[in-house]
């Protein structure tokens, strides 16, 4: 049986996990340029040594309260398509990362979580106020729930479908 | 070619930096100059202290001698402190040069010749003849000219489009080319050349032209703009039809130049290339497509602007240049017009874009706003896009830079303010603003007054450079300087001030047989009064006024001839016609009737005849030189008429063809149509055939210029400037002395 391990962290009063296969780093740089004219959940552009991120407000795409900056808050740098492009032909993610480099602003990180593929259920309409749509499943942890992200849905909700079908084509 | 970029970009940052703290020691270099000054200063004194006696020998040489050692010992302490530092200027020099050298390096080895490109072109043009039947000829010069590679690759398409066009559209078949007189054999010439950083290509054919009419007709047609619209552009603004989204969806698809591509998909691909694509059609003569491309598409020179404590970057390719509005200037300021914002620059509307309300930032706070916005300038870039101008409010200008650019995340593909991004000396990421992005979003509309340079525009500037007026200045107080057009001084006098008499509070130049009445400017005028009277006076003794008076001047300066411009807003009111500025001093210009009429109502107020027959009247008044306009706009509001003004004989012609008028009052020599041409035209038109036509003139009493005057249709002929007499020919047209046949 297959193990997938997630980067976890909070948002609101959930804890999620994002495959880890997906993450490029975590930084506290939050320093980013906020935008206007801009769709919502789209906080503002960082310079990571010379690449331009774009930094989303999770919370805000999830429909939940907009993240709050304080001392915990750390930017969940995300693979390029073109990063995991080998990972995608074998088949070993579940999830799609967008064209553009991006950043998941989030208020607090949490541990590298494993879980076998077998305890992965998936995910209810709705869970702790998340639409199910945005999920790929939901795992069990010791004493609380992990809601397994579908990064590739809420890349969608800020730049529409276009994305998904624009690396498709 | 990003680690170029890249390499640039690190070059900035450092440079800042270093900038930063090179400023603060170079600032120190400042001071220790200025320290050196001060005592080299306090030394001179102390010797003239010496030879005055005011200090004995002993104590200067003592007090001399510590200033002395002062400045050593300052700059001993601050060599050491430039020693912290030692050749930073140089390396970073270095730095600076390597970085440009090796940046240019390998620009060039990304450059390619345009060759690539045009090579194909006469094939193509050689197999639409066969296919049409016509005879062209291909001239290709610049093919040596390089381009970044990536743009010459993306040039192919819309370039085939455009000549295609060309040879398809615009020559005609070999019969009808000798029908128009002109040889059987199209030429198509496709020309490349660097103009100021960078690279424009002409497409030019000798063609029929682009029939305007025929354009505004089918974007009419096509529901792209309203009849209204369509009438009230001009040929330029229509041609760009053309490149309207929906416009050339041809419907004929012609083998040749249709394939259902339009001519939007043309410029959007220049466009793209962060260049700019324009037209110029003469009819019957052919038609010329410039495109203009950058040299390169990574770097960009840019313009650092901010709003809202946010920086943004402003390609220089858009910015035609930059207008700081004064608080508090009536001359350049916001207007309204219609609900919409609009500034006035050199006689053109420019719509007007606030970058704040556009990015959808809340205006700024109340106290900000008190405290800043009065005293602040309002800084307008004024952009362009394709033909046209907007002005774009921004809070600062910063600096300009040269940016590297990164292309918008996808995520932001839907801001239509945003070009790109890039980052700043800082580390920071700063938006590239997207010119006619904010444009479109903004709503702006096109059209009517706020295009760029029209015809009308380029006219009034050369009539603007025309005017050069005869002037003479003086003075009644130091710092004030008048003017009075040199046509309307009869005399001037030297007087000493016992010849004034005063009688009953007014005062007279005593002459042996008569007296002349004199005017103080500032008695009836808001300037200054003379400090104080000097023994001898000038009188200034205009003519052209029936009952004259002499001027008062304390002081006679020059005739000049100078080219000026009158701003009548400044300055104005009765007996001013305005001020300008002239050898960076500011000249008011007198209006003598307005000032003869304060000083003595009961005799200036008169002219009653006229102005019972001109009260509510309208007239037209056609003149070129913005002074005489100003002037004989005055007599006629001063006869009680309501005026409408034509910068010369072509618009007095438009304005007659929408109102209608009881008079017109013309200048003989106007640019394009003159007076006798407006006058002829006038005679031979069943509508206003009877519209009586009363033309000032220079020309004055020059009797062949008269007859032709007459033979044209004219019915009174008097001379510019002469109030009176314009008020009897007045009274003699509209009463019907001379009555038109």
């Amino acid at each position: 049986m297959r193990e997938r391990q997630f980067a976890t962290f909070q948002v609101g009063e959930d804890l999620l996990g994002v495959e880890i296969l997906l993450v490029r780093e975590i930084i506290r740089q939050v320093d980013f340029t906020p935008l206007e004219d801009v769709p919502p959940g789209v906080r503002g552009l960082l310079n990571l040594r010379g690449q331009i991120i774009t930094v989303l407000d999770l919370a805000m795409l999830l429909g939940l309260s907009p993240a709050r900056i304080g001392p915990g808050t750390r930017c969940i740098i995300l693979k390029t398509r073109d990063d995991v492009e080998n990972a995608l032909r074998d088949g070993l993610l579940e999830d799609r990362p967008g064209p553009d480099p991006v950043g998941l602003l989030v208020e607090r990180i949490g541990d590298v979580v494993s879980a076998d593929e077998g305890a992965i259920e998936s995910p209810p309409a709705n869970a702790g106020g998340i639409s199910g749509e945005f999920l790929q499943g939901v795992c069990k942890l010791d004493e609380r729930l992990l809601l397994l992200l579908r990064v590739e849905r809420v890349l969608e909700r800020v730049a529409g479908r276009g994305v998904a079908a624009q690396a498709t084509a | 070619m990003n680690l170029a970029g890249e390499l640039v970009l690190a070059r900035n940052q450092m440079m800042q930096a270093l900038g930063r703290r090179l400023g603060e020691v170079l600032g120190g270099e400042g001071a220790v100059k200025g320290l050196h000054e001060a005592l080299a200063h306090a030394r001179d004194q102390l010797a003239k202290a010496a030879e005055r006696g005011a200090i004995d020998e002993k104590t200067r040489g003592c007090l001399d001698g510590e200033m002395e050692r002062i400045g050593a010992l300052f700059d001993q302490v601050f060599s050491r402190r430039l020693h912290d530092m030692p050749g930073i200027g140089t390396s970073m020099g270095n730095v600076d040069t390597v970085t440009t050298e090796l940046q240019e390096n390998i620009m060039r080895t990304r450059m390619q010749t345009l060759g690539t490109v045009f090579g194909k072109f006469p094939r193509v043009i050689r197999e639409l003849c066969r296919k049409t039947g016509k005879e062209i000829e291909v001239e290709i010069e610049g093919s040596e000219v390089e381009l970044d590679k990536s743009i010459i690759e993306a040039l192919g398409d819309p370039m085939t489009h455009l000549l295609r066009n060309a040879a398809d559209h615009g020559i005609e078949p070999p019969d009808e080319r000798e029908r128009a007189g002109k040889p059987r054999t199209g030429r198509l010439r496709i020309a490349a050349f660097h103009e100021g950083g960078q690279v424009n290509i002409l497409i030019e054919d000798d063609g029929r032209g682009i029939d305007v009419e025929k354009v505004k007709a089918k974007a009419v047609e096509r529901g792209l703009i309203t009849p209204q619209q369509a009438q009230a552009m001009d040929d330029r603004e229509a041609v760009m039809l053309i490149f309207a989204p929906g416009f050339s969806t041809a419907e004929k698809v012609t083998d040749v130049s249709g394939r259902g591509v339009g001519m939007d998909v043309v410029r959007n691909n220049v466009e793209s290339l962060g260049g700019q694509i324009e037209v110029e059609s003469r009819p019957g003569q052919g038609t010329t497509v410039v495109l203009k491309l950058p040299l390169t598409l990574a770097i960009i020179p840019s313009l650092v602007v901010t709003v809202g404590g946010r920086r943004y970057a402003v390609p220089q390719v858009s910015l035609e240049e930059l207008v700081r509005l004064r608080a508090g200037d009536p001359t350049r300021r916001l207007e309204q017009v219609h609900g919409a914002e609009v500034m006035r620059l050199r006689g053109r509307l420019l719509p007007i874009v606030r970058l704040r309300e556009q990015l959808g930032m809340e205006a700024p706070t109340a106290e900000a706003e008190g405290e800043g916005e009065k005293q602040k300038a309002v800084q307008v870039l004024v952009l362009k896009v394709g033909p046209h101008r907007y002005g774009l409010v921004v809070d600062e200008v910063l600096d300009s830079e040269e940016i590297v650019v990164k292309p918008l995340p996808v995520y932001l593909k839907d801001s239509r303010c945003y070009a790109g991004a890039t980052i700043m000396g800082d580390g920071r990421v700063a938006m590239i603003l997207d010119v006619s992005g904010i444009a479109e979003k903004a709503g702006l509309r096109f059209g009517e007054a706020e295009a760029g340079p029209t015809a009308q525009e380029e006219r009034q500037a050369r009539l603007e450079q025309t005017e050069t007026q005869s002037l003479l200045l003086f003075r009644n107080h130091p710092d004030q300087v008048f003017a009075i057009n040199l046509g309307l001084v009869a005399r001037i006098e030297r007087i000493s001030r016992e010849e004034i008499d005063r009688v009953g509070g007014v005062e007279y130049l005593r002459y042996p047989d008569r007296s002349l009445r004199l005017v103080r400017l500032h008695e009836y005028l808001p300037v200054n009064a003379p400090e104080r009277e000097p023994e001898a006076l000038y009188v200034i003794v205009p003519k052209l006024v029936r009952h004259t008076m002499g001027i008062v001047a304390t002081d006679f300066e020059d005739v000049i001839r100078a080219k000026v411009d009158v701003d009548q807003e400044t300055l104005r009111g009765p007996g001013i016609l305005g001020s300008a500025v002239i050898d960076g001093r500011m000249v008011i210009f007198l209006d003598i009737y307005g000032l003869f009429e304060l000083a003595d109502p009961e005799l200036f107020g008169g002219e009653a005849g006229t102005t019972e027959l001109l009260t509510g009247r309208k007239v037209l008044l056609a003149e070129d030189t913005p002074f005489f306009r100003e002037v004989v706009r005055r007599y006629l509001e001063g006869f009680g008429a309501s005026v409408d003004v034509a910068n010369d004989g072509e618009e007095a012609w438009q304005l007659l063809q929408g109102r209608s008028y009881d008079l017109l009052v013309t200048d003989i020599e106007m640019p394009g149509m003159n007076g006798y041409e407006l006058t002829r035209r006038i005679r031979q038109d069943a509508k206003l055939r009877s519209l009586p036509v009363i033309a000032l003139t220079a020309l004055g009493d020059n009797p062949k210029a008269r007859a032709e005057g007459e033979a044209a249709g004219v019915d009174g002929w008097e001379t510019k400037l002469d109030r009176e007499a314009l008020g009897t020919a007045i009274r003699n047209v509209l009463s019907g002395r001379t009555v038109h046949a």
